[in-house]
């Protein structure tokens, strides 16, 4: 008869003393899988993004040149007490900024309302779905091509539409107080159904015994919203609108091919400025500086984010 | 000779108690080792390690006598059946159980762009691997469902398919984690007696996982009982019952529950230092007043071939729920008061303090 | 028989209010690819396509170059999504399965990556690829377009790996697969519209690929259709109505193609969840 062959305690303490440590699977090559997998994409990045973006830092102290890419001396922080003291600058970080909160706002609400318009299914709702998401799927410089016809001053629909209805014509793309406004929509027809689509997969997740509790419970479909769906939904709001931020900082293409900048510099985002700076002005070193700038407010924008969030989740814990 | 030799092994987790904390097992070639518990002793880990899925933090493991401690899963063949099955969702049943043939044939060149499909179908089709998947297909009544998608299947057929995949490599070794959980309780019963069925006809090492004794019970050669990492007892299902290790063993194998009493409640001599343990079966309770012990019904169960009776004693304060199983419908329903008497043969004694069974049995207190 | 609700009403009209948005400046660019020159400047462009002009498509495109630069966008697409989706997979399932040391530094890594202006390092990619011979070559596009996107594809990869059940993989050790088998052959299909998605995302990133192609590719013949259109941008003797018609050739693959993929874009998105 075999009772024991260990020790039992039943309520006793354990020995801290390992005989023969941790066996590890695999051996020594087993430890190093990890890092097999992950180094390509790292040393990518290094390579290809980090290293160039310390060798544009680097440029943003010098004088350099498009003529001569590699010789430029050094100017310390020059080219910065530069930009601070230059109007234009500070323009288009307004710039940026307006244009980035109203993109965002837009194409985060358009694209969640849409979303919500998606969630009951109805006949045709694939079809419906694809057709919304047309403006992602159209290349970039496709949009900025009908886009800029569509807000041509005489000939565009738009002008001619608002002729008809005895408005008058606007100058879309060349009036200095519509130049942002008219990005700003092209840009959101553009991004909207992104928000839409990664909206719409969080909301499908939801279980519908939630809907029918609260259906139940007496409730409309505004409190259902309220109360079972925007709960659901809002990390990912968080998240998208996150990125979205992200990428409008970064956004050159449509704006500058809409107005390259103008009218009267209305629309010159950081990234267009440094486009310009670099490329027409030829002062690698300035637009360097610039490109600094837009990435520190990118910094700034995710810290806050995460500390938002933070907080948040500490103020849920409670 | 052990087939399967646990020496010291240690898991940690974190900063706490080890999961499992120095523990020893020998498990014999050929026989159905159950290792049950109640959730989080440790004994899923346990198979884990004994599988090559987990590292060891401390400790060696052997099998046949070699060590394997630092062998991975896959050079270990052995096979292991998940509570859910885990048969792979993208793959046919047939595709499913031919698997470990196939996979262990291949090499890294195999897996360059386009090669793998051609690589793997060309494993298939060898006749031994044929021959193999047939005979498991056939062995567990699977043909009609070769084709299907595992989704295509209920859970009973699931399991079987499972099973097919594991005992098409014929290994030696096979683990088991709580595979029974997910099925309905008839379904259970029915497959329980089909593994047992199984594990006797193949002749191989089982070591089966699960948390349910009664399981354990009817379907060990031998039960090891663990407690958060510790193993409390080893020994045939009847060994453990009639002579529990420690007072978590008496507690855990045997439904219901066995009766723990000072021996003060039931009229006994007591120095303080004992408990009396006494399984349900071995409690009397009658209407008649003068046969023992007053105290009252609380709760009745009638399963028709048993009757269990949920009783307090009046001489406890603590009114402890105790439990009586009588074959005879004792005609008590609940509120009633009855008289108990305790058969003390079979009683076992333990140590207050610690828990441990005090040997010799029950002589004295008689 | 079902009662009218505003609700419905309301919702019906929101779609279609968004749909009217969405899809009229699509419908306006073929509109405007059909219609004669005069209407689009003199007398008023209708606003119903003349579908008799299409015969006119083939003749307008074999003036302009596009079937090459359709293919040069092709290939920095296609590019752009091999080697995207080849790094990517690999890093989603470390960062799923792993714990090793500098995982959290790999994380904010990738992440961060999508803050960078890609204008801030144009220039010294410029000097890289110029000592590189990457310069005024598809590759090296493929090269600096993969550095963005990736990291992309790591996200939602590594979402879906992580809704891949555990007990899956186990199994597929114990049954003797190698690690990298368990990736390829376990987890990869499983996966299936979690690559779809990163695909299509790495896919539109390269074919819409501009600001490196406008600064690197000194050659016309190398040029991606995206810089051959912005060509027509401020010049004056191609008709615009032809601008539309190249824009919907060079349109017209990527819509397709998310069209098709377009099921396993929302499902893959969702990352997964698998049932063992």
């Amino acid at each position: 008869m075999q009772t024991l062959t260990s020790m039992t305690p039943v309520r006793a303490g354990y020995t801290k003393q390992s005989v023969g440590g941790r066996t590890r699977i695999g051996g020594f090559t087993a430890l190093l899988w990890p890092y097999l997998l992950i180094v390509p994409s790292i040393a990518y990045l290094v390579v290809m993004l980090l290293i160039p973006l310390v060798q544009g830092a680097a440029l943003s102290l010098t004088d350099t040149r498009l003529i001569n890419p590699s010789g430029g001396r050094f100017v310390g922080l020059d080219n910065y007490t530069r930009l601070i003291e230059q109007p234009l600058f500070w323009q288009s970080v307004g710039t940026t900024l307006v244009y980035t909160a109203f993109t965002v706002l837009f194409a985060v609400g358009i694209g969640t309302i849409a979303a919500l318009l998606l969630n009951r299914p109805f006949r045709g709702r694939t079809a419906v779905r694809s057709m919304m998401a047309l403006p992602w799927a159209l290349p970039t410089v496709a949009t900025a091509l009908v886009f800029s016809w569509m807000f041509n001053l005489s000939n565009g629909v738009l002008n001619r539409g608002s002729q008809a209805l005895g408005l008058g014509q606007i100058g879309w793309l060349t009036d200095p107080r519509w130049g942002l406004v008219s990005v700003t929509m092209a840009s959101v027809w553009a991004v909207f159904p992104l928000v839409m689509l990664v909206v719409l997969a969080a909301m499908q997740s939801i279980p519908e015994e939630l809907y029918e509790a609260a259906s139940l419970d007496g409730a409309n479909a505004w409190q259902s919203f309220r109360a079972v769906t925007w709960p659901h939904i809002t990390p990912t709001v968080r998240v998208v609108a996150l990125l979205m931020t992200i990428w409008s900082i970064r956004r050159f293409e449509i704006i500058f091919l809409l107005t390259g900048g103008g009218p009267n510099n209305s629309t010159t985002t950081l990234v267009v400025n440094v486009y310009r700076e670099a490329f027409q002005d030829e002062q690698l070193g300035r637009a360097a500086a610039i490109g600094v700038f837009g990435l520190l407010l990118s910094l700034v924008v995710t810290f806050v984010y995460f500390a938002a969030e933070r907080r948040r989740t500490k103020r849920e814990a409670h | 000779m052990p087939s399967i030799s646990l020496r010291n092994v240690r898991k940690n987790y974190g900063n706490a108690a080890p999961t499992i904390a120095g523990l020893d097992l020998e498990i014999e070639d050929g026989e159905f080792l159950v290792l049950v518990g109640p959730s989080g002793c440790g004994k899923s880990t346990l198979l884990r390690m004994i599988a090559g899925l987990l590292e060891l933090d401390g400790g060696r493991i052997f099998v046949d006598n070699k060590d394997v401690s630092g062998l991975d899963a896959r050079q270990r063949r052995v096979a292991f059946m998940f509570q859910t099955y885990a048969l792979y969702p993208h793959m046919s049943i047939e595709q499913n159980i031919a698997f470990p043939l196939v996979a262990e044939k291949l090499r890294w060149y195999h897996y360059l762009p386009g090669i793998s499909s051609l690589a793997i179908r060309r494993f298939a089709a060898d006749p031994e691997v044929a021959r193999r998947v047939d005979g498991a297909c056939g062995a567990l009544d699977l043909d009609g469902l070769r084709r299907q998608k595992p989704k295509a299947l209920s859970g009973g057929q699931r399991q079987r398919a499972a099973l097919a995949r594991a005992i098409v490599r014929d290994p030696s070794i096979f683990l088991l984690d709580e595979p029974l959980s997910n099925l309905d309780a008839k379904l259970r019963v029915q497959i329980r007696s089909e593994l047992v069925a199984l594990q006797k006809r193949l002749g191989k090492t089982f070591v089966y996982v699960t948390h349910d004794q009664v399981e354990a019970m009817t379907m060990a050669h031998r039960v090891a009982i663990l407690d958060r990492g510790m193993l409390q007892q080893i020994g045939t299902p009847q060994d453990v019952y009639d002579h529990p290790a420690n007072l978590f063993v008496a507690r855990f194998i045997g439904s219901p529950e066995i009766n723990i009493v000072s021996p003060a409640t039931i009229g006994r001599p007591d120095d303080r230092t004992t408990l009396l343990g006494v399984r349900p079966s071995h409690v009397n309770l009658s209407r008649d007043a003068a046969a023992g012990l007053p105290g009252r019904v609380v709760a009745v169960e009638d399963l028709g071939a048993e009757h269990v009776y949920a009783f307090t004693l009046d001489s406890d304060p603590a009114r402890t729920t105790l439990h009586s199983v009588s074959h005879v419908d004792l005609d008590l329903l609940p509120g009633d008061r009855a008289s108990i008497t305790f058969d003390l043969a079979a009683a076992v004694t333990f140590d207050r303090k610690s828990g441990l069974r005090k040997q010799p049995a029950v002589e004295e207190i008689q | 028989m079902r009662t009218f609700r505003p609700s419905t009403a309301l919702r019906s009209l929101g779609l279609i209010a968004i749909l009217a948005v969405a899809v009229f400046p699509v419908y306006w660019m073929i509109n405007t690819a059909l219609s004669a020159d005069s209407e689009l400047f003199n007398t008023g462009q209708d606003l119903y396509p003349h579908i008799e002009r299409v015969g006119e498509i083939p003749e307008f495109l074999s003036g302009i170059p596009i079937g090459r630069w359709l293919w040069n966008s092709a290939v920095i697409a296609l590019g752009t999504t091999v080697l995207s989706l080849l790094i990517a997979v690999h890093a989603a399932y470390a960062l799923s399965r792993y714990r090793f040391f500098g995982k959290g530094i790999a994380g904010v890594l990738l992440f961060t990556t999508q803050m960078m202006p890609q204008a801030l390092i144009l220039v010294p990619l410029f000097a890289l690829f110029s000592t590189l011979g990457l310069l005024n070559n598809l590759g090296g596009l493929v090269l600096a377009n993969t550095a963005f996107v990736m990291p992309v594809g790591v996200f939602i990869l590594k979402g879906a790996i992580d809704g891949v059940p555990f007990e899956i993989e186990e199994a597929a050790r114990v049954d003797g697969a190698s690690r990298f088998g368990i990736l390829s052959l376990v987890v990869l299909p499983l996966i299936g519209p979690s690559v779809a998605a990163a695909a299509v995302i790495c896919f539109f990133d390269g074919w819409n690929e501009f600001m490196f192609a406008n600064v690197f590719i000194r050659d016309q013949a190398l040029w991606p259709a995206s810089i051959g259109l912005s060509s027509f941008i401020g010049q004056f003797y191609t008709p615009i109505n032809g601008v539309m018609i190249a824009a919907l050739a060079f349109a017209l693959p990527a819509v397709v193609f998310f069209l098709l993929m377009q099921r396993r874009i929302v499902s893959g998105l969702t990352a997964g969840s698998v049932k063992g």
